[in-house]
Formats: structure tokens, sequence, C-alpha cells
């Protein structure tokens, strides 16, 4: 228990330090990829595959598909995916949007967890993802202040 | 840019083996082609009005017979000639797993197993319902008696008999991703010794207990697997079209070198693709398959594709488990193995096969065939056909559904009459070894135009729905809740039948 609570909490600093790091950087979102990294390399260790951890629906046999290999092109591929389940229009971040509440990345990183269903293991990822939302800021991070994208 | 957009269109381009379904964005494709690009197009097809393009239009002409085809392919930039390469092969891929799926021993494994899945979940899904709720975790690695828990015995029998399902299509890479590492060991057994395939040695491993298999060097977690297989035809048929539209000779190098680095450079793609064309390029002492394209004479490169083909094509006559043989038989890997060494073997002996019919029957026959269970052609085909029928069969009587249970009569009857009507032929099949790549010219009688092209068939949006949920739920991570109203709605109230 007092583990988990102390890996919680790193990942809260973590998210927060890439938040700052992004920022900094102008809006690059290097900082956060090399996050991801470190944070695949952490789910990778529980011994599951990364695939798994964001659900596509029926599985499709494609053209060219594309492999995770790096922080970068995972987001290539699952932010997409990622910004469409957190972003619906019943989603916590579009109340929290509309209400125009500005939230810290630390707070995010619980968030990203529930909202994906992502297991324990995964919490490395979910910090970096947190650090990119908290610093886009929500409306920016979904889109919703694009008009074809308002939930 | 325009290639980053196609190339971003094809890759979302995918084809859905459960519910048969080809999954893409038409109307992105043709917007996001450039505007030169567009033009090569029209001189390609011979399009003179306006209007959607026609199967002979878009297949019905070889780009070397005519000069000016040739020379706007030329006058076209690297980034341009990908666009229009891709335009014309992206449907040649996914018809190629389409056909895969519908017509041969694997095939009625993977459905047979999808619909024994489904009506698994049918008994055990209102078990789970009432004494769990939903599992933790991935459906895939659930255990009901983690944690001290002492489910019903009922519930256990019934949770056994879905989990041992989608264990095994876990194996053969139903879910897209190798299973948690627990469930892959090194070795076959006890032999933990590197196997020599191709010259080049590999590390042996099982999945799940039952799939003998080889890993991916360099790709932690990743192994040779099903997809493998059949993403290799569907990347080698696209190849044999593109020889094809450039006269089979020197003219086709270049178009397949810019095809290659193009959509398949390694750094990007899953390892499916161009493992298995690396490995027995290596054969030929060349670094991966690139290399290989790059200097190997067209004769040689076209005979390669054929071998290759041919060998993948063998891999997948693999039945689902006969009564008479263990897992082995079952499996396309080993098939695989042995249709690579013996290819290569001949190859190195001079052994030369009219065709690779024959070649194929020569596997069969070979004295290191009976370690592998290997059977006659026939038999396995028949014993296929007369599979599929039974499940349909199992089908009308069991499944509550109508919706679902339309879906798997449809893919069973298919099935049944594509692998009875293969009996008398073997391994022949022109859809299936397409002689210029392309499956649907192929198709030789009126029934297999009723039952293989993609608009044959449309699947309900509950079957898809299925479909999506239960890949979801197996093999990913979903909310309890979402999981529990998925389950009530597919299985809570269904009038007994």
């Amino acid at each position: 228990m007092a583990e988990s609570s102390a890996s919680q909490e790193k990942s809260e600093q973590l998210a927060e330090q890439v938040a700052t790091q992004i920022r900094q950087q102008g809006g690059s979102l290097d900082p956060a990829y090399k996050a991801l990294e470190a944070g695949i390399a952490q789910f990778q260790q529980s011994g599951l595959p990364l695939e798994s951890l964001i659900p596509a629906g029926e599985r499709g046999l494609g053209f060219a598909a594309r492999h995770a290999k790096d922080g970068k092109s995972f987001w290539e591929i699952y932010g997409k995916v990622v910004r469409n389940k957190l972003c619906t229009k019943n989603s916590k971040l579009h109340t929290l949007a509309q209400s125009g509440t500005q939230l810290s990345a630390a707070s995010l990183v619980g968030f990203v967890m529930g909202a994906l269903a992502l297991p324990a293991a995964a919490i490395g990822i979910a910090a970096a993802i947190a650090g990119i939302i908290a610093s886009l800021g929500i409306d920016a991070f979904c889109e919703y202040t694009k008009p074809a994208n308002v939930a | 840019m325009s290639l980053e957009e196609i190339r971003e269109v094809l890759r979302s381009t995918a084809y859905m083996s459960a519910s048969l379904q080809l999954e893409f964005e038409v109307q992105r494709l043709s917007e996001s082609l450039s505007g030169r690009a567009k033009a090569f197009i029209w001189i390609a097809t011979h399009k003179y009005e306006p209007g959607p393009l026609t199967f002979k239009e878009t297949w019905g002409h070889v780009w070397a017979e005519d000069e000016q085809t040739t020379d706007s392919f030329a006058a076209l930039s690297i980034d341009e000639k990908a666009e229009v390469l891709g335009f014309f092969t992206f449907q040649i891929h996914e018809l190629t797993h389409h056909f895969d799926f519908l017509t041969t021993p694997f095939g009625v494994n993977v459905h047979g197993k999808l619909f024994r899945e489904y009506r698994a979940f049918q008994r055990f899904a209102p078990l789970l319902l009432r004494e769990v709720a939903a599992p933790p975790g991935r459906f895939v690695d659930y255990d009901p008696l983690a944690g001290g828990q002492r489910p019903s015995d009922e519930f256990l029998a019934a949770w056994r008999e879905v989990h041992d399902i989608d264990a095994t299509l876990e194996a053969l890479g139903d879910g897209g991703m190798p299973p948690h590492a627990q469930n892959v060991v090194p070795g076959w057994g006890n032999d933990n010794k590197s196997i020599v395939l191709l010259n080049r040695p590999v590390d042996r491993i099982t999945v799940r207990g039952f799939l003998y298999t080889v890993t991916v060097p360099d790709e932690p977690g990743w192994y040779l697997r099903p997809s493998t297989i059949l993403e290799t035809r569907a990347l080698i048929h696209c190849l044999m079209w593109v020889l094809k539209l450039f006269g089979k000779d020197e003219r086709a190098r270049e178009p397949i070198s810019v095809y290659l680095d193009s959509f398949y450079a390694r750094d990007t793609i899953e390892p499916d693709y161009i493992f298995l064309l690396d490995l027995f390029a290596g054969a030929w002492e060349n670094d991966d398959f690139l290399s290989f394209v790059r200097t190997a004479p067209m004769l040689l490169l076209q005979q390669f594709l054929m071998m290759t083909d041919a060998a993948c094509w063998y891999a997948l006559q693999a039945p689902p488990p006969m009564p008479d043989a263990s897992a082995v038989r079952s499996s396309p890997i080993i098939r695989l193995f042995h249709a690579l060494r013996f290819f290569y073997g001949a190859y190195g002996n001079r052994t030369a096969y009219t065709t690779a019919v024959d070649a194929m029957m020569a596997m069969d026959s070979a004295k290191e065939a009976s370690g592998f269970e290997l059977t006659d052609i026939s038999q396995i085909l028949a014993y296929c056909a007369g599979f599929a029928q039974y499940l349909g069969q199992l089908n009308q009587r069991e499944i509550l559904d109508p919706v679902l249970r339309g879906h798997f009569d449809h893919v069973l009857g298919v099935q049944q009459r594509r692998l009875f009507q293969r009996v008398p032929k073997g391994y022949i099949s022109y859809s299936g070894m397409p002689e210029d790549g392309h499956p649907v010219l192929g198709i030789r009688s009126e029934k297999d135009v009723d039952d293989l092209p993609f608009d044959a068939y449309v699947a309900d949006a509950r079957v898809r729905d299925w479909f999506s949920f239960r890949n979801n739920f197996v093999y990913h991570y979903l909310h309890s809740e979402s999981v529990a109203g998925s389950l009530t709605d597919f299985f809570g109230d269904k009038t007994q039948k």
C-alpha cells in the first residue's frame, strides 16, 4: 500500500515536471515522449504487452500497421485514441473545460488512470499523458475549441 | 504532405477478419491524393469520363504496355509514385486477407473458434454477471481462483471453456499483441537450442503451451505467428501486382523499392510484414529483403516472391485440431518451417518442380513430414468443409441471438462451400496463389463471385459491436460497469430457443 502511494506521488511529480518542461520548450512534446519511453519500459517490466493498454475495437489486419517503438511513435499511434476516449461529451474533462477549471498535472494522473481504466503498471504512461494535457490546456488537448470538434 | 496523408489513410485501412468488413475511408483517400497523382490515375486507367473507376479500368491495364502511362509515371516525384502505387495496391492487400480467412483451413480454425467463443460466452456471461459482475483486468489473463475466490463449479467449467478458446486465439495472434510474458516460454518442450532457419539461428519459444514458434530478433515480445504469414502474403501479392504493372522486368525494380521504402520502412511498422521476407532473403546472403530487391535479377525476385507465397499458402492449410492428430498438425508455423526449408533445400539441390503445387505435394510426402503429422491435403480440406458444416448446424441449434446467428451462418456457410469446392483440387487455388497477385483475378466460378467479394456481405452493426467489445474485453482494460453493461446487452435477456 505504501509502495503504491509512493509510486502515485512520484508519478504526480513526473507529470508536473513534464508539463513544466513542455511549457518551457514552447509546446514541444519532446519531454513527454521521453517520459512516455520511461513509462513504457516500466510497464513492459510487468510482462504485459504494450498494445493491451488502449482498447481499439475489433482487431483489423492493416495495410502497414505502425509499431510503437518509442515515446513519439507511441503517441503518434495512440494519441488520437486517448484523446477520443478522454474528451467525450460526457467526460469529466469536458465538464471541467466548460467550467473553466484549471487542473494541475499532478491531479490529472489519477483522472487519466481512471478514465482509461489503466492497470497500476501503466502509471508512468499516465503521468506523461497528464503532463501533456496540463501543458496544452484541456481545450487545446481536446480540440474543443475547433468548431468541428465541439463535443 | 500528400504522401504523409496517403500513408495515414492507408494505415487506417484495415480488414476486420471477424466481421469480414473492410474499413476504409474512400473519400479521404481521393481527397488526399496530390493533383499529379490524380492526373496519373486518370491516364493509367484510361478514364475519359467522370465517375467511379470500374473494375476493368482499375485492374485491366498493364502500365508497361502503354507509353503514355510509363512516361507519366516516370515524370512523377518519388512521393507521387508512392501515392499511386499505394492507391493501386491497398485493395489487393486487404482482399488477400479476406480470401485467406474464407478459403483456407486456417480460416476455418479461426472462425470456428470465434463461433465457439461466442457460444461459450452465451453460457458463461450470465454466470459471470451473477457471481462476479466483471473480472478485473484483461479477460484473457483472468483467473477466477486468484485471491482465494471460490466460484461455483458451473461457473468454473463455463469459464474454462471460454478461457481455453481465448488462450488459443491469443497465441494465434488474434488480439494483435503477444500474450503476457509468463505465457511465452523458451524452447520447444525440453529443447532450448536455437533452430537454424534458412541459415539464420533463431530462438525457439512455446506460446500458451502449444504453439511452437520462434522469436523475431530485436523485437522484444514478438514472435512468428499466423499474422506474420497473412501479412507476408498480402505484401507479396501487392509486389507481384507492381511487377505485373511494370512488365515483370527491370522496369519494376524502382517502383518496388519506392513502394517498400515508402510504406514498409522497418523501423516504423509491425514486424509481421517483412520478417519472413528478410529471413528468406538472408538465405540468398542478403542483409534483408530490401537489399535483395535492389540487386537480385528480376526473374529471381519473381521466383522468390512465388516461393515465399507458396510456403505461406502451404502454412495456411493447417486445419483445426483433427481427431487423429495432435496440435502439431494444426500449426501453421510448423507447416511454414517445413515449407521454407523444403524450398530452400530444393533450390540448393537444383531440384525443379513444374509448379508450386507439385512442390507442395512433394512436401507432404517428404520423409520429415511424418514428424509433423502432416496428412493428405484432400483429407484436410474435406475435414474442414465438414467441420464448418457441423459448426453451422450447432449455430442453428444453439445460438440465441438471431443477428449473431445470421453472421455465423454466413461465415461458416461460405467456408463450407469454399473448402468443399477445393477438395478435388488440393493445393490448387487461382485466388489463393494468384499468378499476378490479385486474388479477384483468380476467381473462376459464379459461386466464388457470390461468396467472396467484399460487397457480398455486410455485417450488422450488432455483429461489429460484438467483435469490437470482445476484442476490448479479452485483450484490453475496460471499466467494470461497461463490461457488465455490454455482457447484459449481448447475453442478458434472450428468449430460449
